[in-house]
């Protein structure tokens, strides 16, 4: 059975087509990268599986089912935004992941604590956003989950902290499980993907394997993609 | 998991509110210590500035809470917190359930402490025995005890709070289902709902004094204490009846739009 299944998946706002038609699979035990330009789609498409938006029309499955309590179980979810209680401590949010989620580690949650440098009694209110952003990272990459959904980990962060936090997914992640990245920052992710999916203007343009599209297009993943969107750009004119 | 929901909805709701009532309860204290000085003027100045203070204090604790509980539940289904709220394994019901426990909660709170810090505030043999003999002279116009109106009067009191709570969350969650203008969306459904419910009441009263010649005339000219004792009972029930009916009515409706699924900005 797929991981996630998208069959005729549309979403609009205001009647302006935001996704169109996304049918797609993703398999258990793969890296996936959803790749796209800013405002291509990436974020609708991980909020309707996060059941954060509703679809205008078509369906998500995850698991063969809709998105629900259960899928909300099997799924660590890491946003764009800071999602936490500003009034929360580091240690409180831990805490309250491991009150909601069975499979949350508060063993591996403090030892990322301790390599972030985060402090665990200092206010999130007075983080800095790159500390936010750590500490929710820590806290999606504590669960044992099925399946990681990482919107942008890596926007708004410096190179030297980008390499950090891709090896706090490598290293953290269940053997088995499967992470969907959204970013528009291929080149620092590509050497991690199994997978990837283009999409553009709300449409898969693409979904192959990474090695297929390195090996076919004779370039990188990042290459192809720049390339990709001169040819759009190209053919618009 | 609603045990665990209200919970951690509290800690976030306290927290603010806990500001109210310190200020609150302070002031009272302050000002009945400058009230008992009798013969500085100055004490007696202070005394009274820091009566009107705590006075409204205790008014706007009771408004503070309401706002907050508004936000809160808006920050917490559909702002940056909704990120984390939404994708709890936990279903849309249990959460909307724990919101409007923790504002009934929290509602009876405030008002307990604002009672409290009144009676601090204002605590005298002789203001005991007017608010006693008030409410005995009430009592025995409406024929019943001084615990079973004021019993009456809190609990009409707390019925009207969580209705207009309630209201409230509705015009968010009705607000929300939009994709522009999302709080003043909030803000109109709100009001409208709140208003349809205040003339829809009116209407309901006015039928039943259609049937009632005496309810009816007691809406043209209230006259309490000349008005039949009945027909006021009357209309007290028949309000709490509808009140009731009306917060069963929002919290299933905020429910059943919730059920659809969000649209998280």
């Amino acid at each position: 059975m797929n991981l996630i299944e998208c069959k005729d998946l549309c979403k609009e706002f205001d009647g302006k087509p935001v996704l169109k038609n996304v049918n797609l699979k993703i398999e258990s035990g793969r890296i996936i990268g959803l790749l796209g330009k800013n405002g291509a789609g990436k974020t609708t498409l991980i909020k309707i599986i996060n059941d954060l938006l509703t679809p205008t029309s078509g369906e998500v499955l995850i698991e063969g089912k809709k998105p629900g309590v259960e899928s909300k179980a099997v799924i660590s979810y890491l946003p764009e935004r800071t999602y936490l209680n500003p009034d929360m401590t580091p240690g409180q949010a831990i805490s309250f992941f491991h009150d909601f989620y069975s499979d949350f580690d508060t063993e591996r949650a403090e030892r990322l604590l301790q390599d972030m440098n985060l402090d665990k009694n200092q206010k999130i209110s007075k983080m800095s956003k790159g500390m936010r952003e750590k500490l929710q990272l820590l806290l999606v990459m504590s669960r044992d989950a099925r399946l990681y959904v990482l919107d942008e980990p890596l926007g708004g962060v410096d190179p030297a902290t980008r390499d950090y936090i891709l090896d706090t997914i490598l290293s953290n992640f269940k053997e088995g499980a499967s992470i969907l990245i959204s970013t528009h920052l291929i080149s620092d992710i590509e050497r991690i993907l199994d997978d990837v999916i283009f999409i553009d203007e709300g449409e898969i343009a693409l979904s192959v394997s990474a090695d297929e599209l390195r090996v076919n297009e004779n370039e990188s993943i990042d290459e192809y993609f720049r390339r990709y969107y001169d040819v759009r750009k190209t053919d618009k004119i | 998991m609603l045990g665990k929901l209200i919970k951690y909805d509290l800690k976030g709701i306290i927290r603010p509110l806990s500001v109210f009532y310190i200020l609150g309860v302070t002031f009272s204290v302050l000002a009945r210590i400058f009230n008992e000085v009798q013969n500085s003027i100055i004490f007696q100045v202070v005394g009274k500035i820091t009566t009107v203070i705590a006075t409204c204090i205790i008014i706007s604790s009771l408004l503070f809470c309401l706002v907050q509980l508004w936000a809160r539940f808006e920050r917490g289904l559909f702002k940056d917190e909704a990120y984390l709220t939404h994708t709890l394994p936990v279903k849309i019901q249990t959460i909307y359930a724990s919101k409007c426990i923790v504002g009934l909660i929290s509602t009876v709170t405030t008002m307990v402490i604002a009672l409290l810090s009144l009676f601090i505030g204002y605590y005298s043999e002789e203001n005991l025995q007017a608010v006693r003999s008030s409410l005995e002279l009430t009592a025995g116009i409406y024929d019943t005890t001084v615990v079973r109106l004021l019993l009456l009067v809190a609990f009409v009191s707390l019925l009207e709070a969580v209705f207009i709570m309630l209201v409230g969350y509705a015009g968010i969650v009705l607000g929300y289902r939009s994709n522009k203008n999302k709080n003043i969306r909030s803000v109109t459904i709100g009001v409208g709902l709140y208003l349809a419910m205040q003339v829809l009441t009116l209407g309901i009263v006015f039928v039943i004094g259609l049937f009632q010649p005496e309810v009816m005339n007691l809406i043209k000219t209230v006259n309490f204490g000349m008005d039949p004792v009945w027909a006021i009972k009357l209309l007290m029930y028949a309000g709490i009846g509808i009140y009731i009916v009306y917060s069963i009515g929002y919290y299933i409706l905020g429910e059943k739009v919730l059920e659809k699924g969000v649209n998280v900005d």
